[in-house]
């Protein structure tokens, strides 16, 4: 460790935690990796970066991107056309790699550390699949990585809560669940839904018996959600709600956030969610409801899942959703699998065209929901990559809400019959570089529970971004001039210049061990590998020094919940 | 009509990327542009020159010295000619859209795989996955040509969708795997589990075979298709002397039948 | 013009533009060749009532055809290419599919879509699934399954532009002696590439003029050269000519048909008045109706 600082000399800070002050010149200490408080007199300044008024900011976070896992490495399994028109070859810095919206492993980290992104969070990590995610994310560089564990259509969950198992069995079982796949969090997919699709069920709503179990994704909702509360777990359920993409799913979108009835939560991609059946198409825009219902709850956080037009792949545990849309599959083929009977995995190709209505409809509702959504610390920045769109996208999406006449120039571009059944056009709302910072920085990291990440204070991760005041955004947003990776330049004018490993963000709630009396059976009796294998040990995410663990602290009594 | 000839100036030291070296792009070039041109080898980069000693004028003809390490050689011909003097290394001809490629020594993995048309002559063998396909593609070939005079390796025709490839000698096992349609003639002796997972397509050799048990086997035939293809090749280069001939009655297998195929292996008496 | 004793009229033949294509069929044999040809041009001798007209145009020799089998090369000619398509398509399924041992190739070079002919592309289907496609050479054939083996056709063939209602009118002193020369002049005509002659074994007698006295009768007899009208002021036949034929004459283009006609003249005036052909003359309907005119005067030997 070296004693000596590295000065950034006059920043404009923009750090919405309270850090900054405003449009005023600011220098950032950096030691050991840490953010650090201004040194004594006599204190060695090792390097002096000059920021020249430059923005600052803390290191952006993806809080929902499927970067690694199962159904990402079926999806670039099902398009190597993709890895083979857009290979990188090696260099002195960095390993070879492929993929434009679904990169390879190093590619990914590469890609998101040049646009300042310094971590993302894998939101679907079947239980059963979390090694191999651990593995693949192990050979994600650069960037913090963390995974949301997926249960809600898991056999033993349903059949428990079916024969009537208590609030503080199931607490134990997620608890068990999230120190065994080594998560950060919980997220439910079309709660019972994808177990209902092995039923033969094609949609279930909320107060709609699953077939076998007998249960509502109504319970299986308020169990989950009331388990990570009570398990003091920072990061809420994370919940894609049933029906996506299905016409007229705001209602369940809505009744959901009513059953959470002050539960915490956070609602994502919600764009896919916000779909109404009024004109002439039966389809149309229901942000303004769903946006008020977020307005009005503040127990609810919310990403967007913005779409972002041309070629992509669609990748969701939904297998019921995806099978429903397999025939809109463009290049027309598609995959859907089931591992361990544990969730469900599939993959559409699909092309986003700005000239089909629907397409074009769904940009606007994913735009109307940023702007209508008044708390900027309640919604999160996302394309769902890549379901809307490749990461990669994001500047441009920072650019259309932070530029209103960029916005409508867009706008007039799709298809004409938008803008009448939109009211995108008509919103004045652009949002400041400050929201911006709350949006794709200090919000996450507040509903991750990352207390050292998201802000600039004394203490938090050097991850640091500076960016030129470009009036283009997009261009701002897409190559910042410097981007610091724990205290290290990592990137320079969006050109990687050094690489590393960052860290795996956990979560440990504590709960009763005597849980794994039910799960040995269960492992022995229904899956491939037993419970003592199927746990992760912390060596195996260490790796020798490769990867780091964070461990994120449990609430308690004096944070503020939400 | 110009010819541009290449000459190696010494043994390679590791494996080299020919993919530029295409007629239609170096037309335009002269020649100490195309010296410069750098390559791929091994893990880095040469340029031509230092590789190969240039003759010749740019044109449509491309002649290059051979060596089983030279990759790619004609991967993505689309018109012109290029010819090798001695052997080539993987994926030559891959993905030709036209255009000729004639190899007068031996090709080595995946030669002509996803090729779309043109034509690609070997005179010696060539390895596995000849015509096949690209990894991770559910089509192999789509067009073109493949005339093979020596015998090929495992896996020919992979997942074929059209065109031809015919070999004069033997080919090795899973022929015409998973192939959709197109025409694949063996002038020697197939190997095992020829059309395995066959769609459609027509696989035609020489002699009695043990076929896979998903093919039904439709006992002899008098086939006027036969002639019309013999017809066909008659009227071709190149064509192996041991793929002649192959009309009159054939035995005739449909299958393969556990992937719902229809293809049709077609022994000719 | 009296040539050789026998007179050719100043007059013309009036043709009409068409479209025509040719299929080659193969079989075992050439008499089965023959056969299916013969049904396949059958009850094709005028677009009046029968869709198309049509002929063999010649026999081919086994080094002639794709599959190295004989043949016989069909020519069809009709108004347009769509009843051209259909006309092709019934022959070929009612007379040709259903021949023993034949194969079907189209006998044209590939030509633009808008003028696409489907042979196999419709016939396919009586394959009920067991069919299969070839791609030989460019061309697509395709193998469908049948008692006697498999019937090989080729996809498509394409319609051309052509020429049809080029004639000829022989009049003779008697019956037979008109009989002899057509029969002798459609040999000598059949022998003429890219034409055919679609009327029973070449030769038509009941010529006929536009319009009628009853009503919906778009064509009548020919009373001018009725032999037993001749007496009436309308009759064309002077007293001696007891009998009249005509030749019918469908080419690929206008140069075929004026070759054929050419060919039919020099038979007949080689035969000479001795033959008991008296003259020859041409039909037509005041040039208004046809682009193409045969002048017999410009068409001589």
């Amino acid at each position: 460790m070296s004693d000596a600082y590295t000065l950034l000399r006059g920043g404009r800070v923009c750090d919405p935690t309270g850090a900054t002050d405003g449009g005023d010149l600011r220098d950032l200490y950096l030691k050991d990796g840490r953010i650090a408080a201004t040194p004594p007199e006599d204190a060695r300044i090792g390097e002096v970066v000059d920021l020249d008024g430059r923005i600052v900011m803390a290191g952006a976070i993806d809080i929902h991107s499927h970067i690694g896992g199962g159904k990402v490495n079926l999806a670039r399994l099902l398009l190597p056309e993709e890895h083979r028109e857009h290979g990188s070859a090696p260099d002195g810095l960095r390993r070879s790699g492929s993929g434009l919206f679904t990169p390879s492993s190093f590619v990914t980290g590469y890609r998101y550390a040049e646009m300042g992104y310094t971590a993302a969070f894998e939101p679907a990590m079947l239980p059963s699949n979390a090694r191999h995610t651990h593995l693949e994310l192990a050979d994600v560089p650069i960037i913090d990585k963390g995974c949301y564990a997926v249960l809600g259509n898991d056999d033993f969950l349903l059949e428990r809560l079916a024969a009537g198992a208590t609030q503080s069995e199931v607490n134990d079982y997620v608890a068990w669940m999230l120190h065994a796949t080594q998560a950060v969090g919980v997220k439910v997919v079309n709660p019972g839904g994808i177990s209902a699709f092995k039923f033969n069920q094609r949609r279930l709503d909320l107060d709609e018996a699953h077939p076998h179990y007998g249960i509502t994704p109504r319970r299986i909702l308020t169990t989950l959600a009331t388990a990570l509360s009570d398990l003091r777990v920072p990061h809420p359920l994370h919940i894609h709600c049933n029906n996506l993409g299905i016409p007229g799913n705001e209602s369940v979108t809505r009744d959901t956030i009513a059953a959470l009835d002050g539960l915490p939560a956070h609602l994502t991609h919600l764009q896919f969610h916000s779909y109404g059946t009024e004109g002439d198409r039966r389809f149309s825009s229901a942000a303004a409801e769903i946006a008020e219902s977020v307005n009005r709850n503040p127990n609810i956080s919310v990403d967007v899942g913005q779409i972002i037009f041309g070629q992509t792949i669609t990748a969701s545990a939904d297998i019921m959703s995806q099978f429903r849309n397999s025939g809109l599959a463009s290049p027309r083929k598609w995959v859907c699998t089931d591992i361990e009977c544990d969730g469900g995995c599939g993959l559409v190709p699909f092309r986003y065209r700005d000239k089909a209505f629907v397409n074009a409809l769904q940009w606007a509702i994913g735009l109307e929901l940023f702007l209508l959504i008044e708390d900027p610390w309640r919604v999160y920045l996302t394309t769902d990559h890549p379901n809307g769109g490749p990461f990669t996208s994001y500047p441009h999406l920072i650019r259309l809400l932070m530029d209103r006449s960029f916005r409508n120039e867009q706008l007039a571009r799709i298809n004409p019959d938008v803008a009448a059944h939109s009211r995108l056009g008509s919103i004045d709302r652009e949002y400041t570089l400050e929201e911006i910072a709350i949006m794709t920085r200090a919000g996450p990291a507040r509903v991750l529970g990352l207390r050292d990440r998201g802000h600039l204070r004394a203490g938090a991760v050097a991850d640091v971004v500076v960016y030129d005041d470009l009036p283009d955004r997009e261009a701002m947003f897409a190559a910042p001039a410097l981007v610091f990776k724990n205290g290290r330049l990592v990137a320079r004018n969006g050109e990687l210049t050094a690489t590393g490993w960052g860290d795996t963000i956990v979560v440990r709630p504590e709960f009763d061990p005597a849980i794994e009396r039910r799960l040995k059976p269960w492992f022995e009796d229904h899956q491939t590998v037993r419970l003592g294998n199927f746990r992760i040990a912390d060596g195996e995410i260490l790796d020798h020094g490769r990867g780091g663990l964070s461990i994120v602290p449990t609430l308690t009594a004096s944070d503020s919940c939400f | 009509m110009s010819m541009l000839s290449f000459r190696l100036k010494g043994p390679l030291t590791g494996r080299v990327d020919a993919s530029p070296l295409l007629p239609h792009r170096l037309a335009a070039m002269d020649l100490t542009e195309i010296a410069a041109l750098p390559l791929r080898l091994g893990r880095g980069r040469i340029a031509v020159g230092d590789l190969f000693d240039l003759s010749g004028s740019p044109g449509d003809t491309v002649e290059l010295e051979g060596d089983e390490r030279l990759d790619f050689v004609g991967a993505g011909l689309s018109g012109g000619t290029i010819r090798v003097a001695g052997p080539v290394g993987h994926r030559a001809g891959t993905g030709m859209s036209g255009g000729s490629l004639v190899v007068e020594g031996s090709a080595g993995l995946a030669a002509g795989a996803a090729m779309r048309g043109g034509v690609l002559t070997i005179a010696g063998d060539a390895g596995n996955e000849l015509g096949g396909a690209l990894p991770g593609e559910r089509a192999g070939m789509t067009g073109g040509r493949i005339l093979v005079r020596g015998s090929c390796g495992d896996r020919v025709g992979e997942r074929m969708r059209r065109g031809l490839i015919a070999v004069g000698g033997d080919a090795g096992a899973y022929a015409a795997l998973h192939m959709n349609a197109g025409s694949l003639l063996i002038g020697g002796r197939p190997g095992a589990a020829t059309g395995h997972g066959m769609r459609n397509g027509t696989v035609l050799f020489r002699g009695e075979i043990d076929a896979l048990p998903g093919f039904a086997d439709c006992g002899l035939n008098q086939l006027p298709f036969l002639s019309l293809l013999d017809n066909h090749l008659s009227e071709l280069d190149w064509v192996p002397p041991s793929c002649r001939g192959l009309t009159g009655r054939a035995r005739r297998w449909l299958g393969d039948r556990g992937f719902g195929g229809r293809g049709e292996l077609l022994s000719c008496l | 013009m009296l040539l050789n004793g026998i007179h050719i009229e100043n007059t013309y033949a009036e043709a009409f533009d068409m479209k025509a294509t040719r299929l080659i069929v193969t079989a075992d044999t050439l008499a089965w060749a023959r056969h299916a040809g013969m049904a396949a041009t059958g009850f094709a001798t005028s677009v009046i009532a029968c869709g198309c007209e049509s002929g063999i145009e010649r026999e081919l020799a086994p080094e002639e055809t794709p599959d190295g089998r004989p043949g016989v090369s069909l020519l069809f000619f009709a108004t347009g290419r769509s009843v051209l398509g259909k006309q092709v398509e019934t022959r070929l399924g009612q007379c040709i599919l259903t021949c023993p041992g034949t194969a079907c190739f189209s006998g044209v070079p590939r030509g633009a879509k808008e003028d696409l002919i489907p042979m196999g592309r419709k016939l396919r289907y009586f394959g009920d699934g067991q069919q299969m496609s070839k791609l030989v050479g460019g061309r697509r054939y395709w193998r469908i399954p049948v008692m006697d083996g498999e019937f090989l056709c080729e996809e498509s063939s394409w319609s051309v532009p052509a020429v049809g209602g080029g004639n000829l009118l022989i009049l003779a002193d008697a019956r037979m002696a008109a009989l002899e020369a057509a029969e002798a002049a459609a040999d000598a005509m059949r022998a003429v590439p890219n034409v055919v002659l679609p009327f029973p074994g070449g030769v038509v007698r009941s010529g006929s003029k536009v319009g009628a006295k009853y009503k919906g009768m778009p064509a009548s007899t020919n009373d001018a050269y009725c032999p037993t009208l001749r007496g009436l002021p309308r009759s064309r036949l002077p007293a001696e000519v007891e009998s009249v034929l005509e030749i019918v004459i469908d080419g690929l283009t206008a140069a075929d048909v004026a070759a054929a006609t050419t060919a039919g003249l020099k038979c007949l005036i080689e035969r000479g008045r001795g033959s008991g052909v008296w003259g020859v003359t041409a039909g037509n309907y005041g040039g208004k109706l046809g682009r193409h005119h045969f002048h017999l005067h410009e068409l001589l030997p």
